[in-house]
């Protein structure tokens, strides 16, 4: 990024992999509104540290943007920003009931209960398809750290859609019609 | 059982991000991240300027006090410091001489003593805590949190927003965050302990700090931090009666990592006495009245850049000041904001073709583009014109449809 100031490199960085770059924050930060929010603060560093920048922006971005996540960024206020990501407009972006009733739904939903580091940890290792060794080396922790995340993240997540997890069993159980629509 | 839930939770998570809304000026954003940055250089070499003017800080305080306290919140109702002064706290001219031998422990201790001789109002449920905080470049942000946690609240700040113009806090108790893991939004605690041994367990319960190592292999000083943190953050938005202050002061006391700074200026100039801590390469404290050991503020160093402490008067370059606390009976007036710009578009096009369009509406989205994007007012004009809705737009501002 030579000189992000004058030149487009950030545009057609954004019109390359910004869609992608968003799908990551949003899914980091629980909506669409934070999501924004997320990247935008990314972008904001990266230009913070276009002089010193070693490599690609994009990986640049995108470790800020997990980095900023696990470290518990907010939108608001210079010390809400060290907190942990609260779910913003959780309580009022709760999907219909009928949408509430999905798995899938009421898995991501989780994701967004769980505590920032470990929710970064869940999103880099079943988004993004990373290692253990990868996600240490993008959030700069050891393995150690991570491999307990993970675990204590997906334990965290099986409780929370423990209702869900069982309805969906029974469907798919012994009744071998009965997760037929 | 683990790997079919690891399907799932990846299956789930391909699911969302299909769903998720791609705006179409994504790239719009590098733009407005190179105006936030330029501005930021600007006010950054506004601050260290100012710094170095050293004793008319003190001034500067007053002047952001009476500027940014507004009349319509706080000045409708019953007000009340926790300490039973005035709300608004103003410089000390002469700070007191904190002595040279005393550690963080005693001072922490001497202030557990003297508030647990305090008494104060409690809030009442229906009432608002209503806060005001501001930052080493003179941003302000302002809270009104329901003081049982029932009723939404609301956050306007100066970066993100343009005056009158809030965010929503979404209502949370203390009750249903330990349920539902909702980040608490009362303004006043009665079921906050006042012995030290609970206040930790409380805090844990709330998802504010963590009573054991969250891994095994935690940085050193991590608990220093995270309560340090969670104190910080309730002091700035959060009613705490004089006897809970007390017990959050005995247990920062009994915690280990906390140095004192016997000099240290809140943002904005006040002078006070830091607890700080260090972690991970940067640095935090909480600033108190060596007086009053009324809160003042915190200030943070980023990582990779704590201070040395020598004994000399510490300023920290972020962080924020404590400028007003007060119990109001009510919301101000405002236009809540809860929308970014391309959902706020987007809805005033449903808007606009769905019903007449309210003329308040044209001027939250005016007033949101110009203040918050710099956006001037031919774009605006020009945006407003491809949503079929020029001739309500800037000469119809203020106008009633």
């Amino acid at each position: 990024l030579p000189d992000a100031e004058g030149g487009d490199e950030l545009e057609r960085l954004l019109a390359d992999r910004g869609p992608q770059l968003l799908r990551t924050a949003v899914l980091l930060t629980g909506s669409q509104q934070d999501g924004e929010d997320l990247l935008q603060a990314a972008l904001e560093r990266l230009l913070r540290r276009r002089r010193k920048l070693e490599g690609s922006p994009e990986a640049y971005l995108r470790r800020v943007m997990y980095n900023l996540a696990a470290d518990g960024w907010r939108r608001n206020g210079a010390w809400r920003r060290k907190l942990p990501l609260v779910r913003a407009g959780q309580a009022w972006d709760m999907p219909d009931v009928m949408a509430a009733i999905d798995l899938r739904d009421a898995l991501v939903r989780t994701l967004h209960q769980l505590p920032p580091g470990q929710r970064a940890v869940i999103v880099l290792r079943y988004w993004e398809q990373l290692t253990e060794a990868e996600i240490a080396d993008v959030l700069g922790c050891t393995d150690g750290t991570v491999k307990a995340a993970a675990s204590r993240g997906l334990k965290r997540m099986r409780e929370l859609a423990g209702p869900w997890l069982t309805a969906e069993a029974n469907l798919a159980g012994p009744n071998p019609h009965g997760g037929q629509p | 059982m683990s790997t079919e839930l690891e399907g799932l939770v990846t299956d789930s998570m391909r699911q969302y991000a299909e769903e998720v809304t791609i705006p179409v000026g994504l790239t719009g954003m590098a733009a407005r991240a190179r105006q936030r940055d330029r501005r930021r250089r600007a006010i950054r070499g506004a601050v260290t300027a100012s710094t170095a003017a050293g004793a008319a800080t003190g001034i500067a305080v007053a002047m952001l006090v009476s500027s940014a306290v507004p009349s319509r919140g706080a000045g409708t109702a019953l007000k009340h410091s926790r300490h039973g002064g005035s709300s608004v706290a103003t410089a000390h001219p002469h700070p007191i001489a904190v002595p040279a031998s005393l550690t963080a422990a005693q001072f922490l201790n001497s202030a557990a003593a003297a508030m647990a001789h305090l008494t104060a109002v409690s809030p009442l449920s229906g009432q608002y805590v209503y806060s005001e905080n501001v930052t080493p470049g003179s941003d302000w942000s302002k809270e009104w949190l329901s003081a049982n946690g029932t009723e939404p609240g609301l956050m306007e700040d100066s970066t993100s927003l343009p005056p009158g113009y809030a965010f929503t806090e979404p209502p949370c108790t203390v009750a249903q965050a330990e349920v539902t893991g909702c980040y608490v939004a009362a303004g006043y605690l009665p079921s906050l302990p006042v012995h030290a041994d609970a206040v930790l367990a409380y805090l844990a319960k709330l998802d504010l700090a963590a009573a054991s190592p969250p891994y095994p292999d935690e940085p050193a000083n991590w608990m220093a931090n995270d309560l340090g943190k969670a104190v910080g953050q309730l002091m700035s938005t959060t009613y705490l009666l004089p006897a809970q202050q007390s017990a959050i002061f005995r247990l920062l006391a009994r915690t280990p990592g906390f140095q004192i700074v016997r000099s240290a200026d809140a943002p904005g100039g006040r002078p006070g006495v830091g607890i700080y801590w260090s972690y991970q390469g940067g640095g935090a404290m909480i600033i108190l009245d060596p007086a009053t050991y009324a809160f003042l503020g915190f200030g943070t160093w980023p990582a990779g850049s704590q201070p040395v402490l020598t004994g000399q008067n510490v300023t920290a370059p972020d962080g924020s000041a404590l400028t007003a606390m007060a119990t109001v009976n009510a919301l101000p007036p405002h236009h809540s904001f809860s929308q970014t710009p391309t959902t706020l578009i987007r809805q005033v096009r449903q808007w606009a073709v769905r019903t007449h369009l309210h003329g308040t509406v044209i001027q939250d989205l005016t007033a949101y583009l110009r203040a918050v994007l710099h956006l001037s007012p031919a774009k605006i004009h020009m945006m407003l014109s491809k949503l079929s809705i020029a001739h309500h737009s800037s000469k119809a501002v203020g106008a009633h449809a």
